[in-house]
């Protein structure tokens, strides 16, 4: 493909600009440098093959970021099988362990005092959500942030990632469920020294 | 037709509520078990919670903020581009 001299340097400059911010987002959700960098790589090689298309009335990091959150996506889609909460025995024990055998509650939770606008202006609380994020298994910490951090409806998340509705359903709770507890251990400490 | 869903069962009806709408059973089931326990009650407002403090936090962590591409990573993309540009 031969592009012109003046693409192949406003991508370059890109490279420049925002590959810290491509490599922030990508080593935020995929755990491994060595795939991260052929991420990122491969995200502005693709810049430069869709350059033309580049509507330049948009933020170049907004579209660089789009193109690498597919990339992200094609790769969780070639792994191998992940989609069912049968894969997570961990996850699904920390579900079940909070309830008896009648399947009513053992321990019931503290109250959080915590607001959205408190929340939103203590960053350590932020910090204490993500660290938590992070004990999520790595596909199921995927899904959660497509879902509840970039807003991806549940359809478009079940396209991307190959999931029947019900199997992301039942993920996305025991998700939600491992945070809350996770949560609720650290961010009341947090919020309350 | 059995209205009476346990705590766990009314667990996973709260997140689904986040995510589609509940059927008439569903919905009819979740509100008379609101009624008679506070801690799953509780458990809805603090699922709620953290949806929007999820919703409010920024594309990554202070954390990841902190590592960065190295100089010879940015070369080689760099490198790439000029030979895929020109092939």
């Amino acid at each position: 493909m031969i592009c012109e001299q003046s693409e192949i340097d406003e991508v370059q400059f890109w490279v420049e600009e925002h590959g810290d911010l491509l490599y922030h987002y990508a080593i935020s959700r995929v755990r491994n440098e060595t795939m991260v960098e052929d991420l990122v790589q491969n995200t502005f090689i693709a810049a430069l093959k869709g350059i033309k298309r580049f509507n330049r009335e948009s933020k170049a990091s907004t579209w660089l970021i789009g193109i690498l959150k597919n990339q992200i996506i094609d790769y969780y889609r070639k792994e191998k099988r992940w989609t069912s909460i049968e894969d997570y025995p961990v996850l699904e024990k920390a579900f079940h362990d909070d309830y008896n055998s009648r399947g009513s509650w053992l321990n019931p939770s503290r109250n959080w005092k915590i607001t959205p606008q408190s929340f939103s202006e203590n960053r350590e609380l932020q910090e204490t959500l993500w660290a938590c994020i992070d004990k999520l298994p790595e596909r199921v910490r995927q899904l959660y942030i497509n879902r509840e951090i970039e807003g991806d409806s549940t359809d478009k998340i079940c396209e991307d990632l190959s999931i029947s509705p019900s199997n992301l359903g039942v993920l996305i709770h025991r998700a939600r469920h491992s945070l809350k507890k996770c949560f609720s251990e650290f961010g009341l400490k947090t919020f309350e020294n | 037709m059995n209205f009476k869903f346990t705590c766990d069962q009314i667990a996973q009806l709260v997140s689904d509520s986040q995510d589609r709408e509940l059927g008439k059973l569903e919905r009819l089931s979740l509100v008379l078990h609101m009624k008679m326990c506070d801690v799953c009650n509780e458990y809805q407002k603090q699922l709620n919670l953290l949806k929007t403090f999820s919703k409010s936090l920024s594309l990554f962590s202070e954390k990841d903020a902190k590592r960065t591409i190295s100089q010879d990573s940015k070369k080689l993309i760099k490198d790439k581009l000029n030979s895929f540009g020109n092939s």
